[in-house]
């Protein structure tokens, strides 16, 4: 019996374990760096990616499908547009670091979601009143 | 100033709350490997009552089935005979 | 008084150490008392190391070091608290987390708002067990005490490490200014739910703590049986408890809060979370079968190890800035330390449980795969795959990287896909498992048991299905849900219709008198209720929407047949914001439902950390939530940006969560000692 059994709850746990380890390419979101999308622009037409950077204060823009803004990543910065008018409290932060998932099409990074770093990270820079 | 006298004085309280055991006149020995065993025993035989008792009332409320019963009740209380058994061995010696 | 705190965490390290050392010398023999120490106990001259018994002074002296670790941890946080709440900006810690406006409720919370804090948090909570530990079992279980302590204080070490030298909440500003203000708590971090869900959680992961310790010391004195599992069920319960609080409170925030509509996104915080009380929850289930049949005593120790080993993981992902991206995962010093102390932690539990395989050898066999063994172990194999599968994916983005040398993630319907059949599943052994008999369940059994509730969950699936509802997952939940709701009403009803019948007891009575006589089982299916009340909220997402719409005063809009008009906007100056307040007016069949207040707040106004915040409204029901967000202004122009969601049934998700906490503290209390 204890034999019989073995097999039944090792085929669960397999079933799982295989399940999870095959059940996620069409899932799979790789992180790209702005260089990556500009000069390879090739290998990723149409798949979505996730991408990190800093919102250029200043370029912010309110438009009818969401917003408009440049996302600097070390030297580099692109356009992204954002298709939802709700965005978290921290974008409008001057500096804030978000993470945007979408697609890059025609120079362009369309992004449907945004996340900023997490609130419960939340550390600011003192400063010297004066 | 203030926060060294505060150091010194945990520190000292630390160390007597620390230390006194070492000068205490009488000391609780503990209970011997036997008294475990015997002890381990004696939990063994509680919870197969408990489960005797828990078959009973499973079969009171019409969970367990006449036969489930019955075999349960058999096997459960062969169990407990050993380990009766066992508990008087362990007396004895 | 910085210094005063920085000594104590100096002491508290240094005594740490020293207690175990100690009590190695007590466990290992290495200094000794003759054996007639007994006639004449005070004398020192008999200390000899050729008669082998132990000093039970020293093992005193341990007990008596490790509370003197407590205490001065104990004093260092408390020290902290003063330092917080007088706004002692000297302190780098002080003047990051706390202003001179936060409000002093939250310049407590301030104590585990940010990394160094939180550790110390973490450490005045083992604490505090470990002295409730040392006291409840001064006279108990004698042969595992040392190592147990042993066990806390080692842990203890590492986190008294960290905030000696990695991060100590009481370094001093660095530079060479004192500010004259702080920057203040995050505003979202500025919520009741928010400033109890850490402390919460810290509870449940520290309480994971206790139940290993002695998994450890047990494993160490080779006594793997009945007892020691015994010992800890409540524990593990209490443990269990608060991390189900802490999830439930941390998804309450996010949904009252944060104001996407949702609770949970598989993100890695609260992954992080989740995957401990996974296996926490199998292994709750399956000490069950070590108490009653000695069977899988090695699965226990590894369950009891991993939920040890994901709570420790866990608190780094929530401490560390590995979250948004695992970019950082083992590149700065805090994340390498703790990923020393896992592996420790697995090196030396793994050689203790290969070790001692001999002993933990169970003698028994399963008999049948109907019976209530089996149920628990599907499903522990369930819960422990789902960890995994939650780990994998969690993790994925680092093994990505190693592996394809490429960060991946893994989107939100990955987990989805995995995580709804697999709870299905759990859902039905919630039904099955507890009216499956031990070791074999006879036809009879189960068509007594199965019939009625099959009937309920096969009809509930006809009405809602005819009622309108045709997607398979919602279908399926709902029909398991009144499926496994059967199931425990029979439970309960049989109950007290055998003690109607029996004692002649009125039907409320027979309740009490049978919950309180058989606690962790009824406790048991009043959590089971909980979670049943939990998977029917969870169906209310697939039936959510919104819309999002720039309004003016006077506009409207419309949404599942409510109309909402804008009928106010009023500008509201408060003591640290300023709010722009909104009065939307909630109509249905052209009569009013509800007038709802959502805000658009600016913290630190007219100055540059500005920071924006939208603080929702919303209207509970039972049916469904209608909840409001003012996500932006244009004040000058009239015109404001505004979201309105239908989510229903989320409200069943909190009433579960209620039944769970009530189910578990049932389960809990202890019984009365019978003489």
């Amino acid at each position: 019996m204890n034999k019989k059994f073995a097999i039944v709850i090792g085929a669960i746990a397999m079933v799982i374990v295989i399940w999870t380890l095959t059940g996620f390419s069409e899932y799979e979101l790789p992180y790209v760096t702005v260089k990556e999308l500009k000069e390879d622009n090739v290998r990723q037409p149409g798949k979505r990616v996730k991408m990190g950077g800093t919102i250029v204060d200043g370029s912010r823009q309110e438009i009818a499908e969401g917003w408009r803004f440049d996302l600097a990543q070390d030297e580099m910065s692109i356009n992204v547009l954002y298709s939802q008018q709700t965005v978290p409290d921290m974008f409008h932060n001057k500096r804030v670091e978000v993470i945007v998932e979408g697609i890059y099409e025609q120079g362009e990074f369309h992004a449907d979601n945004l996340m900023t770093k997490c609130a419960s990270r939340y550390e600011g820079e003192l400063e010297e009143d004066i | 100033m203030f926060a060294e006298i505060m150091i010194l004085v945990t520190f000292a309280v630390l160390v007597i709350f620390i230390v006194q055991p070492l000068f205490a006149t009488h000391v609780e020995i503990h209970s011997d490997a036997e008294d475990d065993e015997m002890q381990t025993l004696q939990l063994r035989k509680e919870i197969i009552f408990r489960q005797i008792k828990e078959a009973e009332m499973e079969h009171d409320m019409g969970n367990l089935s006449d036969e489930d019963y019955k075999r349960t009740r058999l096997m459960l209380k062969e169990e407990a005979s050993l380990i009766i058994d066992d508990i008087e061995q362990q007396g004895k010696s | 008084m910085a210094i005063y705190g920085a000594t104590l965490l100096n002491l508290a390290l240094g005594l740490a150490v020293l207690t175990q050392i100690v009590l190695f010398m007590y466990s290992y023999r290495l200094v000794c008392v003759s054996s007639d120490r007994s006639q004449n106990a005070s004398s020192k001259e008999y200390i000899s190391i050729h008669v082998r018994r132990r000093d039970e002074r020293l093992f005193h002296v341990g007990q008596r070091m490790a509370l003197g670790v407590s205490m001065l941890v104990t004093l260092a946080a408390a020290t902290l608290t003063v330092l917080l709440v007088k706004s002692a900006f000297e302190v780098d810690y002080v003047a990051h987390f706390t202003s001179k406006e936060t409000p002093l409720l939250y310049k407590f919370a301030a104590l585990w708002a940010g990394q160094a804090g939180s550790l110390l948090f973490w450490l005045l909570i083992l604490s505090i067990y470990s002295a409730v530990v040392i006291f409840q079992n001064q006279r108990k279980r004698s042969d595992l005490m040392p190592h147990v302590i042993v066990v806390l204080t080692g842990v203890q070490l590492f986190f008294l490490f960290m905030v000696n030298f990695s991060t100590n909440p009481f370094t001093p500003v660095n530079a060479d200014f004192i500010p004259s203000d702080g920057l203040g708590l995050n505003p979202l971090l500025q919520n009741f739910a928010m400033a109890l869900h850490p402390p919460t959680l810290y509870l449940g992961y520290v309480g994971f703590t206790v139940p290993f310790a002695f998994a450890i010391a047990a494993l160490v004195v080779r006594r793997v049986d009945a007892a020691w599992v015994r010992g800890i069920r409540r524990w593990t319960l209490f443990a269990w408890l608060w991390q189900s609080i802490g999830i439930i409170l941390g998804g309450w925030w996010a949904y009252n809060e944060l104001g996407w509509g949702g609770y949970w996104a598989w993100d890695p915080v609260e992954n992080a979370s989740f995957m401990p009380w996974l296996t926490g929850t199998a292994f709750v289930h399956s000490i069950i079968i070590q108490e009653k049949k000695e069977m899988l005593k090695t699965w226990n120790m590894i369950l009891i190890i991993s939920t040890f080993v994901l709570c420790i993981f866990g608190t780094y992902i929530t401490r560390s800035g590995a979250v948004s991206s695992v970019h950082a995962f083992t590149a700065d010093k805090f994340g390498q330390l703790f990923l020393a102390f896992v592996l420790v932690i697995i090196a030396i539990s793994a050689y203790l449980v290969i070790s001692r395989r001999q002993v933990l050898k169970s003698t028994k066999r399963m008999e049948s795969m109907l019976s209530r063994e089996s149920g628990f172990l599907f499903n522990n194999v369930i819960f422990v795959s789902l960890c995994f599968a939650v780990f994998w994916g969690t993790l994925f983005p680092l093994i990505s990287l190693k592996l394809m040398g490429r960060e991946i993630s893994v989107s939100i319907p990955f987990y989805n896909q995995i995580a709804i059949p697999i709870g299905l599943l759990l859902l039905t052994l919630a039904g099955v498992g507890p009216l499956l008999a031990w070791r074999r369940t006879s036809k009879e059994s189960l068509i007594r048991n199965f019939s009625i509730p099959l009937v309920i969950g096969l009809g509930a699936i006809a009405v809602f299905f005819v009622m309108g509802i045709k997607s398979i997952y919602p279908l399926m939940t709902l029909g398991l849900s009144f499926f496994v709701l059967g199931t425990i009403s029979m439970e309960f009803y049989r109950g007290i219709r055998s003690r109607t019948k029996r004692f002649k007891e009125n039907p409320f009575t027979a309740l009490v008198a049978m919950t309180s006589r058989n606690r962790s089982r009824y406790g048991g299916y009043i959590v089971h209720l909980g979670i049943v009340f939990m998977f029917i909220g969870f169906v209310g997402k697939a039936f959510d929407s919104e819309v999002e719409a720039t309004m003016s005063r006077g506009d409207h809009t419309e949404l599942a047949g409510y109309k909402f008009t804008l009928e106010e906007v009023v500008e509201k100056e408060r003591p640290n914001h300023k709010a722009l307040v909104a009065e939307l007016t909630v109509k249905k069949d052209n009569k009013i439902v509800d007038t709802l207040n959502p805000e658009f707040r600016i913290y630190f106004p007219r100055t540059n950390r500005e920071q924006q915040h939208s603080e929702l409204d919303l209207q509970t029901g039972i049916m469904a939530d209608i909840y409001t967000v003012f996500s932006g202004a244009d004040h000058t122009r009239g015109l404001y940006a505004i979201k309105i969601m239908i989510n229903p049934l989320v409200w069943w998700v909190w009433l579960g969560g209620y039944f769970l906490v009530a189910g578990t503290i049932i389960a809990i209390w202890p019984r009365k000692k019978k003489e």
